[in-house]
Protein backbone atom coordinates (compact mmCIF):
# COMPACT_ATOMS: atom_id res chain seq x y z
CA UNK A 1 0.00 0.00 0.00
CA UNK A 2 3.25 2.09 0.54
CA UNK A 3 3.63 2.53 -3.00
CA UNK A 4 0.35 3.34 -3.95
CA UNK A 5 0.64 6.05 -1.51
CA UNK A 6 3.78 7.37 -3.01
CA UNK A 7 2.30 7.55 -6.16
CA UNK A 8 -0.92 9.43 -5.54
CA UNK A 9 0.63 11.84 -3.31
CA UNK A 10 3.30 12.44 -6.29
CA UNK A 11 0.80 12.62 -8.59
CA UNK A 12 -0.58 15.20 -6.84
CA UNK A 13 2.18 17.64 -7.13
CA UNK A 14 1.72 19.10 -4.31
CA UNK A 15 5.33 18.30 -2.79
CA UNK A 16 7.28 20.84 -4.42
CA UNK A 17 10.38 19.20 -2.96
CA UNK A 18 9.51 16.32 -4.30
CA UNK A 19 13.13 15.01 -6.63
CA UNK A 20 12.18 11.66 -7.53
CA UNK A 21 9.82 8.25 -7.27
CA UNK A 22 10.73 4.98 -6.07
CA UNK A 23 8.08 2.36 -6.26
CA UNK A 24 8.93 -1.05 -4.48
CA UNK A 25 7.00 -4.08 -6.22
CA UNK A 26 4.10 -2.25 -6.66
CA UNK A 27 2.77 -2.41 -10.19
CA UNK A 28 -1.54 -1.80 -11.18
CA UNK A 29 -1.44 -5.38 -13.03
CA UNK A 30 -0.38 -7.67 -10.55
CA UNK A 31 -2.15 -5.86 -7.73
CA UNK A 32 -5.13 -6.07 -8.94
CA UNK A 33 -4.74 -9.67 -9.93
CA UNK A 34 -3.40 -10.34 -6.32
CA UNK A 35 -6.42 -8.85 -5.20
CA UNK A 36 -8.72 -11.69 -5.55
CA UNK A 37 -6.27 -14.19 -3.39
CA UNK A 38 -5.51 -11.46 -1.06
CA UNK A 39 -8.10 -12.83 2.00
CA UNK A 40 -6.95 -16.17 1.11
CA UNK A 41 -3.37 -14.89 2.11
CA UNK A 42 -4.40 -12.50 5.16
CA UNK A 43 -6.35 -15.67 6.52
CA UNK A 44 -3.72 -18.36 6.21
CA UNK A 45 -1.11 -16.36 8.15
CA UNK A 46 -0.63 -17.47 11.62
CA UNK A 47 -2.40 -14.79 13.67
CA UNK A 48 -1.46 -15.37 17.21
CA UNK A 49 2.34 -15.31 18.56
CA UNK A 50 3.24 -15.78 22.23
CA UNK A 51 5.86 -13.46 21.87
CA UNK A 52 7.35 -11.04 19.75
CA UNK A 53 10.49 -13.48 18.85
CA UNK A 54 7.42 -15.67 17.95
CA UNK A 55 6.56 -13.47 15.23
CA UNK A 56 9.49 -12.70 14.25
CA UNK A 57 10.63 -16.15 13.75
CA UNK A 58 7.74 -17.02 11.77
CA UNK A 59 7.59 -14.03 9.16
CA UNK A 60 10.86 -15.62 8.10
CA UNK A 61 10.09 -19.02 8.26
CA UNK A 62 6.37 -18.76 7.34
CA UNK A 63 5.61 -16.12 6.12
CA UNK A 64 6.90 -13.42 3.25
CA UNK A 65 10.35 -11.93 4.80
CA UNK A 66 13.73 -13.74 4.20
CA UNK A 67 16.33 -11.39 6.53
CA UNK A 68 15.88 -12.55 9.79
CA UNK A 69 17.97 -9.07 11.01
CA UNK A 70 15.60 -6.94 9.32
CA UNK A 71 12.01 -8.76 10.26
CA UNK A 72 13.66 -8.27 13.81
CA UNK A 73 13.20 -4.51 12.91
CA UNK A 74 10.44 -4.13 11.05
CA UNK A 75 8.15 -6.84 13.02
CA UNK A 76 7.37 -5.53 16.43
CA UNK A 77 5.91 -2.43 15.29
CA UNK A 78 3.47 -4.48 13.40
CA UNK A 79 2.10 -6.11 16.55
CA UNK A 80 0.11 -5.26 19.64
CA UNK A 81 -0.42 -7.08 23.00
CA UNK A 82 -3.69 -8.47 23.46
CA UNK A 83 -4.50 -8.61 27.84
CA UNK A 84 -7.22 -10.98 27.43
CA UNK A 85 -5.70 -12.98 25.24
CA UNK A 86 -2.60 -12.81 26.25
CA UNK A 87 -0.40 -12.81 23.10
CA UNK A 88 0.29 -11.12 20.45
CA UNK A 89 -1.56 -10.07 17.69
CA UNK A 90 -1.37 -7.98 14.54
CA UNK A 91 -1.91 -4.47 15.28
CA UNK A 92 -3.70 -3.56 11.66
CA UNK A 93 -6.60 -5.66 10.83
CA UNK A 94 -6.14 -5.39 7.06
CA UNK A 95 -9.20 -7.79 6.31
CA UNK A 96 -11.24 -5.09 7.49
CA UNK A 97 -9.86 -2.59 4.82
CA UNK A 98 -11.18 -4.98 1.83
CA UNK A 99 -13.14 -2.47 0.54
CA UNK A 100 -10.25 0.27 -0.38
CA UNK A 101 -8.02 -2.29 -1.89
CA UNK A 102 -9.39 -1.76 -5.70
CA UNK A 103 -9.26 2.14 -4.88
CA UNK A 104 -5.32 1.78 -4.08
CA UNK A 105 -4.63 -0.01 -6.93
CA UNK A 106 -6.96 1.25 -10.04
CA UNK A 107 -5.38 3.80 -12.34
CA UNK A 108 -1.60 3.03 -10.59
CA UNK A 109 -0.03 2.78 -14.04
CA UNK A 110 -1.21 5.89 -15.39
CA UNK A 111 -0.70 8.06 -12.03
CA UNK A 112 2.91 7.01 -11.92
CA UNK A 113 3.63 7.46 -15.38
CA UNK A 114 2.19 10.99 -15.17
CA UNK A 115 4.64 11.72 -12.58
CA UNK A 116 6.96 14.31 -14.02
CA UNK A 117 10.21 13.61 -11.30
CA UNK A 118 12.37 10.86 -12.20
CA UNK A 119 10.98 7.14 -11.40
CA UNK A 120 12.29 3.86 -10.56
CA UNK A 121 10.30 0.94 -10.24
CA UNK A 122 11.91 -2.11 -8.57
CA UNK A 123 10.45 -5.52 -8.96
CA UNK A 124 11.11 -8.84 -7.14
CA UNK A 125 12.95 -11.41 -9.29
CA UNK A 126 11.16 -14.23 -7.53
CA UNK A 127 8.31 -13.69 -9.64
CA UNK A 128 7.80 -15.60 -12.99
CA UNK A 129 8.19 -13.93 -15.16
CA UNK A 130 8.87 -11.09 -13.56
CA UNK A 131 9.07 -8.53 -16.82
CA UNK A 132 5.50 -8.77 -17.26
CA UNK A 133 4.49 -7.58 -14.50
CA UNK A 134 6.00 -4.01 -14.93
CA UNK A 135 4.21 -0.89 -16.94
CA UNK A 136 5.36 -2.10 -20.04
CA UNK A 137 4.11 0.52 -22.41
CA UNK A 138 6.22 3.22 -20.06
CA UNK A 139 8.95 0.71 -19.91
CA UNK A 140 9.78 0.23 -23.54
CA UNK A 141 9.32 3.76 -23.98
CA UNK A 142 11.52 4.90 -21.88
CA UNK A 143 9.71 6.56 -19.20
CA UNK A 144 11.32 5.54 -16.00
CA UNK A 145 14.08 2.65 -14.92
CA UNK A 146 12.92 -0.52 -13.33
CA UNK A 147 15.45 -2.58 -11.61
CA UNK A 148 14.59 -6.63 -11.26
CA UNK A 149 16.14 -7.48 -7.79
CA UNK A 150 16.73 -11.45 -8.18
CA UNK A 151 16.78 -13.54 -5.07
CA UNK A 152 13.89 -11.39 -3.02
CA UNK A 153 10.69 -11.63 -2.42
CA UNK A 154 7.88 -8.90 -2.60
CA UNK A 155 10.28 -7.32 0.71
CA UNK A 156 12.55 -6.13 -1.21
CA UNK A 157 14.10 -3.59 1.19
CA UNK A 158 14.17 -5.98 3.92
CA UNK A 159 15.58 -8.88 1.99
CA UNK A 160 18.33 -7.35 0.45
CA UNK A 161 18.67 -3.81 2.30
CA UNK A 162 22.73 -3.84 0.95
CA UNK A 163 21.43 -3.88 -2.64
CA UNK A 164 18.10 -2.10 -1.84
CA UNK A 165 20.39 1.12 -0.70
CA UNK A 166 23.28 0.72 -3.21
CA UNK A 167 20.29 1.41 -6.14
CA UNK A 168 18.87 3.89 -3.93
CA UNK A 169 22.56 5.77 -4.21
CA UNK A 170 23.06 5.34 -7.52
CA UNK A 171 19.35 6.72 -8.65
CA UNK A 172 20.55 9.85 -6.48
CA UNK A 173 23.49 10.18 -8.10
CA UNK A 174 22.26 9.67 -11.66
CA UNK A 175 19.69 11.82 -11.19
CA UNK A 176 21.93 14.77 -9.58
CA UNK A 177 19.16 14.83 -6.57
CA UNK A 178 20.38 17.05 -3.77
CA UNK A 179 21.95 20.39 -3.35
CA UNK A 180 24.20 21.80 -5.97
CA UNK A 181 27.77 21.66 -5.46
CA UNK A 182 27.64 19.26 -2.83
CA UNK A 183 29.01 15.79 -3.80
CA UNK A 184 26.42 12.90 -2.46
CA UNK A 185 28.64 10.58 -0.69
CA UNK A 186 28.26 6.78 -1.62
CA UNK A 187 28.36 3.67 1.17
CA UNK A 188 31.74 3.94 2.74
CA UNK A 189 33.21 3.08 6.07
CA UNK A 190 32.96 5.49 9.31
CA UNK A 191 35.06 8.20 9.74
CA UNK A 192 35.88 7.08 13.02
CA UNK A 193 36.63 3.27 14.14
CA UNK A 194 35.50 2.07 17.87
CA UNK A 195 38.30 1.25 20.16
CA UNK B 1 31.60 -38.78 -37.26
CA UNK B 2 32.71 -35.09 -38.27
CA UNK B 3 30.70 -32.87 -35.99
CA UNK B 4 31.24 -29.96 -38.80
CA UNK B 5 28.43 -31.17 -41.80
CA UNK B 6 30.86 -31.24 -45.17
CA UNK B 7 27.85 -29.71 -47.33
CA UNK B 8 27.19 -26.35 -44.76
CA UNK B 9 24.40 -24.62 -46.95
CA UNK B 10 22.66 -27.61 -47.30
CA UNK B 11 22.75 -28.59 -43.78
CA UNK B 12 21.76 -24.68 -43.02
CA UNK B 13 19.15 -24.59 -45.04
CA UNK B 14 17.52 -27.35 -43.18
CA UNK B 15 18.06 -25.89 -40.61
CA UNK B 16 16.44 -23.18 -41.53
CA UNK B 17 13.38 -24.51 -43.02
CA UNK B 18 13.45 -25.90 -39.78
CA UNK B 19 13.87 -22.96 -37.88
CA UNK B 20 11.09 -21.27 -39.81
CA UNK B 21 8.48 -23.47 -38.35
CA UNK B 22 9.70 -22.11 -34.89
CA UNK B 23 11.16 -25.30 -34.18
CA UNK B 24 14.66 -24.84 -32.12
CA UNK B 25 18.02 -26.37 -33.16
CA UNK B 26 19.96 -28.90 -30.73
CA UNK B 27 22.43 -27.23 -28.37
CA UNK B 28 25.50 -29.05 -30.72
CA UNK B 29 23.69 -27.37 -34.19
CA UNK B 30 23.74 -24.21 -32.24
CA UNK B 31 27.41 -24.58 -31.05
CA UNK B 32 28.30 -24.84 -34.63
CA UNK B 33 26.48 -22.42 -36.00
CA UNK B 34 26.90 -19.27 -33.83
CA UNK B 35 31.10 -20.59 -34.05
CA UNK B 36 30.51 -19.48 -38.00
CA UNK B 37 28.57 -16.80 -36.61
CA UNK B 38 31.38 -15.29 -34.98
CA UNK B 39 34.11 -16.01 -37.71
CA UNK B 40 31.80 -13.72 -39.83
CA UNK B 41 30.65 -11.08 -37.55
CA UNK B 42 34.71 -10.47 -36.19
CA UNK B 43 35.23 -9.04 -39.75
CA UNK B 44 32.30 -6.63 -39.61
CA UNK B 45 33.15 -2.34 -38.73
CA UNK B 46 31.57 -1.20 -35.85
CA UNK B 47 30.21 1.43 -38.38
CA UNK B 48 28.87 -1.77 -40.80
CA UNK B 49 28.56 -0.19 -44.46
CA UNK B 50 24.96 -1.51 -45.83
CA UNK B 51 23.84 -1.21 -49.68
CA UNK B 52 20.53 -0.67 -50.65
CA UNK B 53 17.95 -1.61 -51.64
CA UNK B 54 17.49 -3.04 -47.94
CA UNK B 55 14.54 -3.23 -45.72
CA UNK B 56 15.57 -1.63 -41.71
CA UNK B 57 14.05 -3.72 -38.73
CA UNK B 58 13.25 -2.57 -35.39
CA UNK B 59 13.13 -4.44 -31.79
CA UNK B 60 11.48 -7.98 -32.60
CA UNK B 61 11.69 -9.39 -28.73
CA UNK B 62 11.43 -13.07 -29.28
CA UNK B 63 8.11 -12.81 -31.39
CA UNK B 64 9.03 -15.19 -33.45
CA UNK B 65 5.39 -15.36 -35.38
CA UNK B 66 5.40 -12.21 -35.66
CA UNK B 67 9.06 -11.68 -37.33
CA UNK B 68 7.62 -14.71 -39.95
CA UNK B 69 4.89 -12.06 -40.31
CA UNK B 70 7.74 -9.32 -40.76
CA UNK B 71 9.19 -11.66 -43.80
CA UNK B 72 5.76 -12.13 -45.36
CA UNK B 73 5.45 -8.72 -45.84
CA UNK B 74 8.65 -7.23 -46.54
CA UNK B 75 9.86 -10.28 -48.34
CA UNK B 76 12.13 -13.40 -47.98
CA UNK B 77 15.91 -13.28 -46.85
CA UNK B 78 17.54 -13.00 -49.45
CA UNK B 79 15.04 -11.69 -51.71
CA UNK B 80 15.49 -8.70 -49.33
CA UNK B 81 17.85 -7.31 -48.07
CA UNK B 82 17.91 -6.71 -44.12
CA UNK B 83 18.66 -4.82 -41.45
CA UNK B 84 17.76 -5.52 -37.54
CA UNK B 85 18.38 -3.22 -35.20
CA UNK B 86 18.77 -5.27 -32.37
CA UNK B 87 16.40 -6.53 -29.03
CA UNK B 88 15.76 -9.93 -30.73
CA UNK B 89 15.49 -11.76 -27.24
CA UNK B 90 14.14 -10.94 -24.18
CA UNK B 91 9.96 -10.38 -23.49
CA UNK B 92 8.54 -12.71 -25.87
CA UNK B 93 8.23 -16.42 -25.62
CA UNK B 94 10.15 -17.63 -28.51
CA UNK B 95 13.79 -15.67 -28.15
CA UNK B 96 15.48 -18.76 -28.54
CA UNK B 97 14.07 -19.28 -32.28
CA UNK B 98 14.32 -15.62 -33.10
CA UNK B 99 17.82 -15.05 -32.51
CA UNK B 100 18.82 -18.32 -33.71
CA UNK B 101 16.77 -18.28 -37.08
CA UNK B 102 18.33 -14.74 -37.37
CA UNK B 103 21.86 -16.05 -36.78
CA UNK B 104 21.11 -18.63 -39.50
CA UNK B 105 19.98 -16.21 -41.76
CA UNK B 106 23.30 -14.42 -41.20
CA UNK B 107 25.94 -17.24 -41.93
CA UNK B 108 23.95 -18.33 -44.91
CA UNK B 109 23.41 -15.18 -46.62
CA UNK B 110 26.27 -12.81 -44.48
CA UNK B 111 25.80 -9.80 -47.41
CA UNK B 112 21.99 -9.63 -47.64
CA UNK B 113 21.30 -9.45 -43.86
CA UNK B 114 23.10 -7.30 -41.23
CA UNK B 115 22.26 -8.05 -37.48
CA UNK B 116 22.96 -5.26 -34.85
CA UNK B 117 23.37 -5.35 -31.16
CA UNK B 118 20.66 -3.61 -28.78
CA UNK B 119 20.57 -3.43 -25.17
CA UNK B 120 19.09 -6.57 -24.73
CA UNK B 121 21.98 -9.03 -26.40
CA UNK B 122 23.94 -8.60 -22.84
CA UNK B 123 24.47 -11.33 -20.34
CA UNK B 124 23.13 -8.87 -17.57
CA UNK B 125 19.85 -8.16 -19.48
CA UNK B 126 19.07 -11.72 -20.81
CA UNK B 127 19.27 -13.03 -17.18
CA UNK B 128 16.63 -10.56 -16.25
CA UNK B 129 13.97 -10.75 -19.28
CA UNK B 130 13.29 -13.55 -20.00
CA UNK B 131 15.90 -15.56 -22.44
CA UNK B 132 17.94 -17.36 -19.88
CA UNK B 133 14.81 -18.25 -18.35
CA UNK B 134 13.91 -19.59 -22.09
CA UNK B 135 17.45 -21.20 -22.62
CA UNK B 136 16.97 -23.13 -19.41
CA UNK B 137 13.53 -24.22 -20.21
CA UNK B 138 13.82 -25.31 -23.83
CA UNK B 139 17.39 -27.21 -23.63
CA UNK B 140 17.79 -27.98 -19.83
CA UNK B 141 20.54 -25.99 -18.99
CA UNK B 142 22.34 -22.11 -19.57
CA UNK B 143 24.78 -23.60 -22.20
CA UNK B 144 22.91 -22.32 -25.23
CA UNK B 145 22.57 -18.79 -23.58
CA UNK B 146 26.20 -18.89 -22.91
CA UNK B 147 26.65 -19.47 -26.65
CA UNK B 148 24.34 -16.99 -27.76
CA UNK B 149 25.53 -13.90 -25.05
CA UNK B 150 29.17 -15.19 -25.93
CA UNK B 151 28.02 -14.52 -29.29
CA UNK B 152 26.74 -11.22 -28.81
CA UNK B 153 29.54 -9.37 -28.08
CA UNK B 154 30.64 -9.54 -31.60
CA UNK B 155 27.46 -8.05 -33.17
CA UNK B 156 27.91 -4.64 -34.76
CA UNK B 157 27.03 -1.76 -33.09
CA UNK B 158 25.76 0.29 -36.02
CA UNK B 159 25.48 0.04 -39.53
CA UNK B 160 25.36 2.96 -42.48
CA UNK B 161 23.67 2.37 -45.61
CA UNK B 162 24.79 4.28 -48.86
CA UNK B 163 26.89 6.62 -46.40
CA UNK B 164 23.50 8.34 -45.43
CA UNK B 165 21.45 6.39 -43.09
CA UNK B 166 23.11 6.05 -40.29
CA UNK B 167 21.54 3.23 -37.95
CA UNK B 168 21.73 2.09 -34.55
CA UNK B 169 19.64 0.28 -31.46
CA UNK B 170 19.54 3.30 -28.97
CA UNK B 171 20.88 6.43 -30.15
CA UNK B 172 23.78 9.07 -29.64
CA UNK B 173 26.66 9.67 -26.95
CA UNK B 174 28.07 12.88 -25.64
CA UNK B 175 31.39 10.90 -26.41
CA UNK B 176 31.01 10.28 -29.89
CA UNK B 177 31.46 13.07 -32.08
CA UNK B 178 32.13 11.51 -35.95
CA UNK B 179 31.85 7.82 -37.25
CA UNK B 180 35.48 7.18 -36.37
CA UNK B 181 34.87 7.70 -32.97
CA UNK B 182 32.58 4.58 -33.20
CA UNK B 183 34.75 2.78 -35.35
CA UNK B 184 37.71 2.81 -33.23
CA UNK B 185 36.81 1.48 -30.22
CA UNK B 186 36.60 -2.50 -29.34
CA UNK B 187 33.13 -3.63 -29.11
CA UNK B 188 34.01 -7.00 -28.34
CA UNK B 189 32.50 -7.29 -24.18
CA UNK B 190 29.69 -7.19 -22.37
CA UNK B 191 27.86 -3.91 -23.26
CA UNK B 192 29.00 -1.47 -19.90
CA UNK B 193 26.63 0.35 -17.54
CA UNK B 194 28.23 3.69 -19.01
CA UNK B 195 30.12 4.98 -21.87
CA UNK B 196 29.77 5.75 -26.01
CA UNK B 197 29.13 1.90 -26.48
CA UNK B 198 26.40 1.69 -23.51
CA UNK B 199 25.16 5.10 -25.20
CA UNK B 200 24.88 3.69 -28.62
CA UNK B 201 22.72 1.00 -27.33
CA UNK B 202 20.73 2.69 -24.61
CA UNK B 203 20.27 6.50 -25.36
CA UNK B 204 17.11 7.87 -26.79
CA UNK B 205 16.01 10.90 -28.79
CA UNK B 206 14.09 14.08 -26.91
CA UNK B 207 12.07 17.16 -28.09
CA UNK B 208 14.22 18.86 -25.30
CA UNK B 209 17.38 20.21 -26.38
CA UNK B 210 20.88 19.54 -25.50
CA UNK B 211 21.73 15.73 -23.38
CA UNK B 212 19.40 14.70 -20.89
CA UNK B 213 19.74 12.11 -18.20
CA UNK B 214 17.83 9.12 -19.25
CA UNK B 215 15.10 8.00 -17.49
CA UNK B 216 15.75 4.45 -18.10
CA UNK B 217 18.92 4.90 -15.92
CA UNK B 218 21.36 4.20 -18.61
CA UNK B 219 22.31 5.99 -22.22
CA UNK B 220 21.43 9.97 -22.75
CA UNK B 221 18.59 11.80 -24.31
CA UNK B 222 19.52 13.96 -26.89
CA UNK B 223 17.47 16.70 -28.36
CA UNK B 224 17.37 18.02 -32.35
CA UNK B 225 20.14 19.88 -31.87
CA UNK B 226 22.28 17.75 -30.65
CA UNK B 227 21.24 15.43 -33.78
CA UNK B 228 21.38 18.02 -36.64
CA UNK B 229 25.45 18.44 -35.23
CA UNK B 230 25.87 14.81 -35.24
CA UNK B 231 24.06 14.45 -38.72
CA UNK B 232 26.19 17.55 -40.24
CA UNK B 233 29.22 16.66 -39.20
CA UNK B 234 29.28 12.88 -40.52
CA UNK B 235 27.32 14.29 -43.21
CA UNK B 236 24.20 11.92 -42.55
CA UNK B 237 20.70 12.22 -43.93
CA UNK B 238 18.90 10.71 -41.46
CA UNK B 239 19.54 8.71 -38.39
CA UNK B 240 17.41 5.42 -37.90
CA UNK B 241 16.98 3.76 -34.52
CA UNK B 242 14.69 1.80 -32.76
CA UNK B 243 14.75 1.40 -28.43
CA UNK B 244 11.18 2.34 -28.39
CA UNK B 245 7.98 1.52 -28.39
CA UNK B 246 5.91 3.81 -30.97
CA UNK B 247 2.00 2.78 -31.20
CA UNK B 248 2.29 3.21 -35.01
CA UNK B 249 5.22 1.16 -35.46
CA UNK B 250 7.41 4.79 -36.40
CA UNK B 251 8.06 7.89 -35.37
CA UNK B 252 9.61 10.97 -37.06
CA UNK B 253 10.89 13.12 -35.15
CA UNK B 254 13.77 16.07 -35.38
CA UNK B 255 12.08 17.79 -38.18
CA UNK B 256 12.49 14.10 -39.73
CA UNK B 257 15.89 13.64 -39.45
CA UNK B 258 15.47 11.02 -36.62
CA UNK B 259 13.39 7.91 -36.76
CA UNK B 260 11.79 5.36 -34.34
CA UNK B 261 11.34 2.04 -35.93
CA UNK B 262 9.40 -0.75 -33.89
CA UNK B 263 8.72 -3.86 -35.09
CA UNK B 264 7.38 -6.30 -31.99
CA UNK B 265 3.34 -5.72 -32.99
CA UNK B 266 0.98 -6.07 -30.20
CA UNK B 267 4.30 -5.85 -27.70
CA UNK B 268 4.55 -8.66 -24.97
CA UNK B 269 1.20 -9.41 -26.22
CA UNK B 270 -0.55 -6.99 -24.74
CA UNK B 271 0.32 -3.35 -25.83
CA UNK B 272 -2.15 -2.92 -28.85
CA UNK B 273 0.48 -1.43 -31.22
CA UNK B 274 1.15 -1.38 -34.97
CA UNK B 275 4.74 -2.61 -35.94
CA UNK B 276 6.60 -1.37 -39.14
CA UNK B 277 9.58 -1.80 -41.26
CA UNK B 278 11.66 0.44 -43.37
CA UNK B 279 12.00 -0.44 -47.06
CA UNK B 280 14.82 2.14 -48.78
CA UNK B 281 14.76 1.54 -52.32
CA UNK B 282 17.89 1.74 -54.56
CA UNK B 283 16.78 5.31 -55.79
CA UNK B 284 17.18 6.30 -51.73
CA UNK B 285 13.16 6.49 -51.07
CA UNK B 286 11.78 5.75 -47.95
CA UNK B 287 8.43 3.55 -47.35
CA UNK B 288 7.48 2.89 -43.86
CA UNK B 289 5.59 -0.62 -44.14
CA UNK B 290 3.51 -1.07 -40.94
CA UNK B 291 1.77 -4.53 -39.92
CA UNK B 292 -0.23 -6.22 -37.47
CA UNK B 293 0.49 -8.96 -35.22
CA UNK B 294 0.43 -12.91 -36.68
CA UNK B 295 -2.77 -14.39 -35.55
CA UNK B 296 -2.26 -15.78 -32.11
CA UNK B 297 -2.21 -19.61 -31.51
CA UNK B 298 -2.47 -21.28 -28.36
CA UNK B 299 0.56 -19.23 -26.50
CA UNK B 300 3.19 -21.80 -24.25
CA UNK B 301 2.15 -22.55 -20.72
CA UNK B 302 4.55 -19.82 -19.02
CA UNK B 303 3.74 -20.70 -15.53
CA UNK B 304 2.64 -17.71 -13.55
CA UNK B 305 2.82 -17.78 -9.35
CA UNK B 306 0.02 -16.36 -7.30
CA UNK B 307 1.93 -13.41 -6.28
CA UNK B 308 3.14 -13.63 -2.80
CA UNK B 309 1.52 -9.49 -2.34
CA UNK B 310 1.02 -7.93 1.15
CA UNK B 311 -1.06 -4.51 1.20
Amino acid sequence: MGGSIAVHVAARRSLSTLAGLLVVDVVEGTAMTSLIHMQKILSSRMQHFSSIEKAIEWSVRGGSLRNIDSARVSIPATLKYDDSKKCYLYRTELEKTEQYWKGWYEGLSDKFLSCPVPKLLLLAGTRMPSWMCGHTIGQMQGKFQMAVVRHTGHAIQEDVPDEFATLIVNFISRNQIGPHEIEIPGPRKPAFSKP
Amino acid sequence: MDSVPSNSHGNLDEQISQLMQCKPLSEQEVRVLCDKAKEILMEESNVQPVKSPVTICGDIHGQFHDLAELFRIGGKCPDTNYLFMGDYVDRGYYSVETVTLLVALKVRYRQRITILRGNHESRQITQVYGFYDECLRKYGSANVWKIFTDLFDYFPLTALVESEIFCLHGGLSPSIETLDNIRNFDRVQEVPHEGPMCDLLWSDPDDRCGWGISPRGAGYTFGQDISEQFNHTNNLKLIARAHQLVMEGYNWGHDQKVVTIFSAPNYCYRCGNMASILEVDDCKGHTFIQFEPAPRRGEPDVTRRTPDYFL
